[in-house]
């Protein structure tokens, strides 16, 4: 895996050279095992291994969908020989890696040889750093609400009005796992632990040790940098690197994201037009919420009442009472319900929803994307769950960002894309997962096929009052542009095998399409000959 | 008897000129405040009462989020009056009350003498009547949140100001209360007036729509400044004579982004090379909409030149050079920058009448301000509407189907006057219909009658003509919408029956301006809609356009609007326009498809329980 570009070895004559691709079905979650193969040597890199779970729910799709994660693994422990080459790991997001957590004990038996993450998932990195403490801090806020509200706390509020909230940041919440405990308000953060010999090369920033076995993402994450053996295998990728690996280091990823930016916010200026936001969630934002909850928890509990927390100074003080004299609270609290519309009590906690989509987006912005070129320049894109913001930004630079010598050509986002043969779908086909002109209108190649890792059930599972459909995955529309530009060869997490096969028949083109075995086959795999330059 | 006092000209009451941050800035503390004069006790008004509560506004100080109910200041108190209401602070709630319904009052003045008419809210719904029932006050609700935001609720018929603390030093202050920003009130109040006389611009018809509100929020704002002579009294001075450097004017809201992001500016609308190509990629409302606004700016800054140049050929000075200006030559351009700033807010407010009634653009709106000068102004002197025009194009804003960009080819069509004409549309029995074109001063009044004349004029559009079927036909060619089912393509998602198709009248308002030469005009503004179901897929659209319906009509995926605004001169009941946005037209049908579809339009449309507030979303800055 070296960094610099370098001629890559011939293969030895008429050995026989493939990569293919296998997805694991009945997942609304990613698990994808890219191999390359030449004559009889193998090289395995898995992305991902993840299942949407609701903890604590009754959705049955869903609960059928952690159940199988059992058998995933298993086969996966099976056909790897309990041996992977590389682990990328997208971003940290249940639906990618709770696998880890659902089956650490098998996990635990597996050898891995190298890692890699984003930029974002390095501890050493102070902007990385920055992000996650924001979300952290988010998170416990959000997990607070949560909490309180199934203590039996009403915080001052209509019950029907937070229940529909809490359930919908519930559901969002459930794609961290466990979610570690921050101080919210203040710079309570303590520095890393004195050192210590069996400290984990990289120290989470809190200083608060991982937990064995891990109950969450972040603990995932954090137990994936422990399994190389050698500690250089850990790698954090930057846009505009790349590297080679595979066999013979014969593939190429390139980086496109996450984007390293700062500019997270008000790209209004109209002289300036190109950047665009990308992280969302504001401090302030955040600190807002934390206070609110933290007020509406001690007021209940009839507590001291702290000035600083308060705009105005005590003479101007008067505590909100329905039952009030005054003429302006009575036509606030006025009962016909045109009136009670006008109400905004209950307006705060919007912004614990907001927040809670805001956090969602940032986490699938930090996703890890990358394209991986295999000899005879083909490639094949992983874009995890990046987002518009994300995808927008591999136009950003070209590629390599800094060529080792000033002979090495560079390229652009668009003459990459233009390679793609293989699309892992992002996001499960959402809405806002995968570029349109940008991105999908930019894949040139006649032979493209797309994997989306989706079961239609168990999205339309997650249903809310405002959402009474549940998610739209595959969205209709970006499936069919997708049916179009793949001429059908699209393989589903739920779809139907022999038609399936059908469409790839049909069409021929450069992959072949196999399952495995039974009638709803746990993996369906794409192979494509090398045509080595 | 003791002889009656005369009554007081005008209620004057103290605001921050900009913000409180710009109040601490010692170059900018000359003009830190400012008082806005409202109109001491109208005959024809509701008389104030404590909240601020008066016929327009109601300024209810609820802090759900300490759960507070301050005290409402009462305006009327001698101790008050007497000293031109509370005087600006940050720590006292009743000052903010004052504030954000002073701003509030102002802005609806303005649009009002801009219109010339009263400013009406947008109705709400009735769950229970099952109709939309008139909003007589709009609700303002000054510590609404603690966010990093404000915004106009459709919803609620409110305004929702946020409070936050922040932690950085620029901005001058621990807490920033966005209800203490004066462009912020502004902008805000701006949504609210838009959304009651254009209700159907809040829906994402196109990248233009939603961009549209914010561009026309902003500019109201952007031009307010100018109405605080001494802060540009001080930009002129110390800029020698220019207005285009970037700064305190043509900047927004800078408190809010002081205290958010560091920033000077939470948008600053000088923008020195225009590219007529950015408008193409630029999708995000904000941003869009930013394009609008510098291009009014910029046209505003044409006429701010020509109004000057020959006074400062005359002073010989030498502009920008970074002399001092004669302190006299200083006030005459000060005074020249607040007339073109007025002129070119009212071209802008005077076009909202000369627009479609649904799915807007911004072309139509150079057409609108165009139009609406010329039938105002006719002699165009100093080359207000060229101004316009130029400016637009530099950005590449374009009306579609337009021959060329000179003033007179932007007109809107004018309706055929000669009843030879075969599109000639008389309404001459428009008089017969009991119409009550009698001035109203009272709200309430003018509510009422505008309803009664909304539901005779419905009466009259859609009663069919049975002796000449061909008149109606003519209509619905002119109106863009169907009265009865067309014969070649039956486009059954329109809803009907046989006996007519379903057709709105949506409004109807009487105006009355004038000019500055004497010119009077009275209009009659009337916009007709009507709407169809729309469906993602093209295929599916096809279908059930040509599916005849039961009672039960099947559900839709979206619903696409046409219809028309009708302009009548009143002086002796012509037609004079009729812009329209056909229901038939496929094309547009397919654009407001593709931007409901459009991957990066609305952030996480993946949850669409928000799409009620478009506003409370975009403004999340």
């Amino acid at each position: 895996m070296a960094q610099a570009p370098r001629r890559t070895a011939r293969p030895r004559t008429s050995e026989q050279e493939t990569v293919s691709v296998r997805m694991y079905r009945g997942l609304l979650g990613d698990c994808f095992l890219l191999t390359h193969r030449i004559g009889k040597r193998v090289f395995r890199t898995l992305f991902d291994c993840g299942v949407l779970q609701a903890i604590g729910s009754a959705k049955p799709e869903t609960k059928a969908g952690v159940a199988h994660m059992a058998d995933v693994v298993r086969n996966l422990f099976d056909e790897t020989g309990g041996e992977l080459d590389l682990v990328v790991a997208t971003h940290e997001h249940y639906d990618h890696l709770s696998g880890f957590i659902l089956q650490d004990e098998l996990w635990d038996t597996f050898k891995i040889h190298a890692v890699w993450f984003a930029w974002t998932e390095n501890y050493a990195d102070p902007l990385a750093n920055d992000i996650r403490l924001n979300r952290s801090k988010g998170l416990a806020t959000l997990s607070a609400l949560v909490a309180g509200a199934k203590a039996g706390q009403a915080f001052g509020l209509v019950p029907d009005e937070l229940e529909e909230t809490v359930a919908r940041v519930q559901d969002l919440l459930q794609f961290y796992g466990e979610i570690e405990p921050v101080a919210v308000v203040g710079h309570a953060l303590t520095g890393a632990a004195a050192h210590d010999p069996a400290a984990p090369a990289n120290p989470r920033p809190s200083g608060r040790p991982p937990k064995v076995p891990p109950v969450s993402c972040q603990d995932v994450l954090d137990w994936l940098k422990t399994r190389p053996e050698d500690p250089g295998k850990v790698r954090y990728l930057e846009p505009g690197q790349q590297v080679r690996f595979g066999l013979d280091d014969r593939l190429q990823a390139t980086v496109f994201g996450p984007p390293r930016t700062r500019d997270r916010l008000l790209q209004l200026d109209p002289s300036k037009g190109g950047g665009r936001e990308v992280y969302l969630v504001q401090p302030g934002e955040v600190g807002a919420l934390a206070k609110t909850l933290a007020m509406r928890s001690e007021q209940q509990a009839g507590g001291a009442l702290v000035a600083g927390d308060y705009p105005f100074a005590d003479r101007f003080r008067r505590w909100e009472d329905a039952a009030s004299d005054d003429p302006l609270a009575a036509a606030y609290y006025a009962t016909d319900p045109r009136n009670a519309k006008r109400r905004i009590d209950g307006e705060w906690l919007g912004s614990a929803e907001t927040l809670a989509l805001k956090i969602d987006g940032d986490v699938n912005n930090t996703s890890l994307a990358l394209a991986v070129e295999v000899p005879g320049r083909d490639v094949l894109l992983f874009p995890g769950d990046a987002q518009v913001g994300n995808w927008l930004s591999w136009h950003d630079r070209k590629y390599p960002a800094e060529p080792a010598t000033k002979d090495v050509p560079q390229e652009t986002a668009e003459q990459i894309l233009n390679r793609v043969v293989f699309y892992k779908v992002g996001h499960h086909a959402s809405h806002n997962a995968t570029a349109r002109e940008k991105g999908l209108e930019l894949m040139l190649s006649p032979d493209l096929v797309a994997m989306i890792p989706v079961v239609e059930a168990v999205a339309k599972e997650q249903k809310t009052k405002n959402n009474p459909d549940g998610w739209a995955m595959p969205y209709r529309d970006l499936y069919a542009r997708l049916k179009e530009k793949t001429r059908g060869r699209i393989v589903r997490g739920d779809g139907d095998p022999a038609t399936e096969a059908a469409a790839f028949k049909a069409a021929d083109g450069r992959f072949a399409l196999a399952f495995g075995t039974g009638e709803q086959p746990l993996w369906a795999e794409v192979t494509m000959k090398v045509t080595a330059a | 008897m003791v002889p009656p006092v005369p009554q007081p000209t005008a209620r004057r009451l103290r605001v921050y000129a900009f913000d409180p941050n710009a109040a601490l800035d010692l170059g900018t503390t000359r003009f830190a405040s400012a008082t806005i004069s409202l109109a001491w006790n109208e005959a024809t008004e509701e008389p104030l009462a404590p909240g601020p509560v008066n016929e327009y506004l109601e300024v209810i100080d609820i802090d759900p989020c300490s759960r507070q109910f301050y005290g409402a200041v009462d305006l009327d108190a001698p101790d008050v009056l007497a000293q031109d209401g509370l005087p600006p602070s940050e720590g006292d709630p009743r000052f903010h009350q004052q504030m954000v319904f002073a701003v509030a009052m102002k802005t609806i003045k303005l649009f009002e003498r801009a219109l010339g008419r009263k400013v009406l809210w947008a109705p709400a719904w009735d769950d229970e009547k099952k109709t939309y029932v008139a909003t007589p006050k709009l609700r303002v609700y000054p510590h609404a949140i603690r966010d990093q935001n404000a915004y106009y609720s459709r919803e609620k018929r409110a305004l929702l100001f946020g409070y936050f603390a922040t932690t950085r030093r620029s901005a001058g202050a621990s807490w920033i209360f966005t209800a203490l920003s004066h462009d912020i009130i502004v902008h805000e109040t701006t949504h609210a007036i838009l959304d009651g006389l254009h209700p159907r611009y809040s829906e994402p018809t196109s990248p233009d729509s939603l961009a549209f509100h914010e561009a026309f929020a902003d500019i109201a704002a952007l031009f307010s400044h100018f109405q605080l002579p001494e802060a540009v009294h001080a930009y002129i001075e110390a800029n020698g004579g220019k207005l285009d450097e970037s700064g305190l004017l043509s900047g927004l809201a800078g408190q809010f982004a002081q205290g958010t992001t560091g920033r000077g500016s939470l948008r600053d609308y000088i923008d020195r090379q225009p590219d007529p190509d950015l408008l193409e990629g630029t999708i995000e409302p904000h941003e869009r909409g930013a394009i609008l606004v510098a291009a009014v700016f910029d046209a505003f800054l044409t006429i701010y030149g020509a109004r000057t140049g020959d006074l400062l050929r005359m002073s010989g000075a030498d502009v920008g050079g970074g002399a001092r200006l004669h302190p006299d030559l200083v006030a005459r351009l000060t005074r020249e920058a607040g007339k073109a700033a007025d002129h070119v807010l009212r071209m802008c407010i005077r076009a909202l009448d000369y627009l479609p009634p649904v799915d807007v653009r911004f072309g139509e709106f150079l057409r609108a301000i165009v139009t609406a000068d010329t039938d105002l102004i006719p002699d165009d002197t100093l080359h207000y509407r060229l101004a316009f025009v130029q400016a637009f194009r530099r950005r590449g804003i374009f009306p579609e189907n337009c021959l060329s960009m000179s003033p007179d080819n932007l007109l809107w069509d004018m309706q055929p006057q000669d009843p030879g004409d075969p599109g000639f549309l008389g309404i001459g029995d428009i008089q017969n219909q009991g119409l009550d074109f009698v001035p109203r001063y009272r709200r309430g009044d003018i509510i009422a009658v505008s309803e009664e004349n909304r539901r005779k004029l419905w009466h009259w559009l859609v009663k069919p003509d049975l002796q000449k079927p061909e008149i109606d036909r003519r209509w619905e060619a002119a109106l863009g919408v169907y009265f009865q089912r067309p014969d070649g393509r039956p486009l059954h998602t329109i809803s009907g029956r046989s006996t007519g198709l379903k057709v709105e009248v949506a409004s109807v308002r009487t105006t009355r301006r004038s000019g500055p030469d004497g010119q009077d005009i009275r209009q009659l503004v009337i916009e007709v809609t009507q709407r169809r179901r729309g469906y993602f897929d093209a295929e599916r659209q096809r279908i059930e356009d040509g599916t005849e319906t039961g009672p039960d009509v099947p559900p839709r995926d979206f619903i696409f609007r046409g219809g028309a605004t009708l302009i009548v001169d009143l002086r002796d009941n012509t037609l004079r326009y009729v812009i329209r946005k056909r229901i038939d037209d496929d094309d547009r049908l397919q654009r407001q498809r593709e931007q409901l579809m459009r991957s990066d339009a609305m952030g996480f449309t993946y949850d669409r329980g928000r799409s009620n507030e478009p506003f409370a979303m975009l403004h999340r800055m």
